[in-house]
């Protein structure tokens, strides 16, 4: 009996042991997955907001996400996931900002000349990058400064099939919408970029 | 250089934008990293609050539902048992319901029990021909 009883709680004492070593386990390889986005994921957000903080506040949503709700699922599966918040809430964002430029220009209508700048959208998205010294890095200015320029949707795929690499179901599973759409907005973001980049040579 | 442009093909581009993503990624100032890294501390932070919450939530789900179990046990036991058992005392949240029950009992019993009221009662039958002959 008493040996039945120390088998028991010896089992027990292993079986929490174990979904401990499971749980820290989880988090090193959580902790590494985001250590390994997280930069990508912050210029990213920034690139379609043009504002640190609210690319901030987006990662930090997407990661907080991550981890409430996805990280039981298989490691494969993060990356997509993590893109897939992180894209959503940057279009949450992008509808909210929509909503609220409706109501400033109900309200203020007569300075919306004076507001909407978009040199200056030109110039917040080339403050991303340092100063460039080389051409290379005039280049990467130049074209990042394009790619922050091009609607949302033609950005996103764009990144995450030029930069993140996921093919085109994946991508339209990120973006949800069809792959048909996904195809038509990179195309378009090609298309734009190399007529914005031939303007400006 | 319009020319070159116009060369762009699309392979160029991408590798053009898959560049100037990286160096802006490797070009972030250490502030935004720390706030990065912050950020992403939290989160964990948050999964390891949540993981012992679940823990502390299954616990504290069989403890309510034990102790429903045994609420529902008593309060269905007990009833029976205050009625089988002779001469226990009402409960607390009875006693106010029962109180006039009981004083009327107690009234009924004292009249029963009196002597004279028990002479009373025999003889009521001719207290009642006395009544109806003589008025």
């Amino acid at each position: 009996m008493i040996t039945a009883v120390l088998i028991t709680g010896h089992d027990n004492r292993w079986e929490r042991d174990s979904h401990k070593e499971e749980g820290l386990e989880i988090n090193a390889r959580l902790n590494n997955f985001l250590r390994e986005v997280e930069r990508r994921a912050f210029v990213t957000a920034r690139l379609a907001t043009q504002d640190e903080d609210e690319a901030m506040d987006i990662v930090q949503d997407a990661m907080f996400k991550l981890v409430q709700k996805y990280s039981g699922h298989t490691e494969k599966e993060w990356g997509a996931l993590f893109h897939a918040i992180l894209h959503s809430r940057i279009n949450d964002w992008h509808r909210r900002q929509k909503v609220r430029n409706r109501w400033r220009v109900f309200f203020f209508a007569e300075n919306k000349e004076e507001e909407y700048q978009p040199e200056e959208q030109v110039a917040q998205t080339q403050f991303l990058e340092p100063e460039p010294q080389l051409l290379q890095d005039e280049l990467s200015a130049i074209m990042l400064a394009a790619v922050g320029k091009l609607p949302l949707r033609q950005q996103q795929a764009l990144l995450l099939r030029a930069w993140e690499g996921y093919d085109i179901t994946e991508t339209a599973r990120i973006m949800r919408c069809s792959e048909g759409s996904v195809k038509t907005h990179y195309s378009r973001a090609i298309h734009s970029l190399r007529e914005k980049l031939g303007d400006h040579k | 250089m319009t020319g070159m442009t116009k060369e762009f093909t699309e392979r160029l581009l991408v590798e053009a934008v898959r560049q100037g993503m990286d160096e802006t990624t490797g070009n972030l100032d250490w502030q935004t990293q720390a706030r990065l890294t912050r950020m992403r501390l939290l989160a964990q932070e948050q999964s390891g609050h949540l993981s012992e919450g679940a823990g502390f939530s299954s616990f504290s789900r069989g403890f309510a539902v034990a102790t429903a179990v045994t609420l529902a046990i008593t309060l269905w036991v007990l009833p029976n048992v205050k009625d089988s058992l002779p001469g226990a005392a009402p409960m607390l949240g009875d006693r106010t319901a029962k109180t006039s029950d009981v004083e009327l009992d107690a009234n009924v019993m004292d009249v029963l029990m009196s002597n004279e009221d028990m002479d009373f009662l025999e003889n009521l039958e001719i207290y009642e021909w006395l009544e109806a002959e003589y008025g």
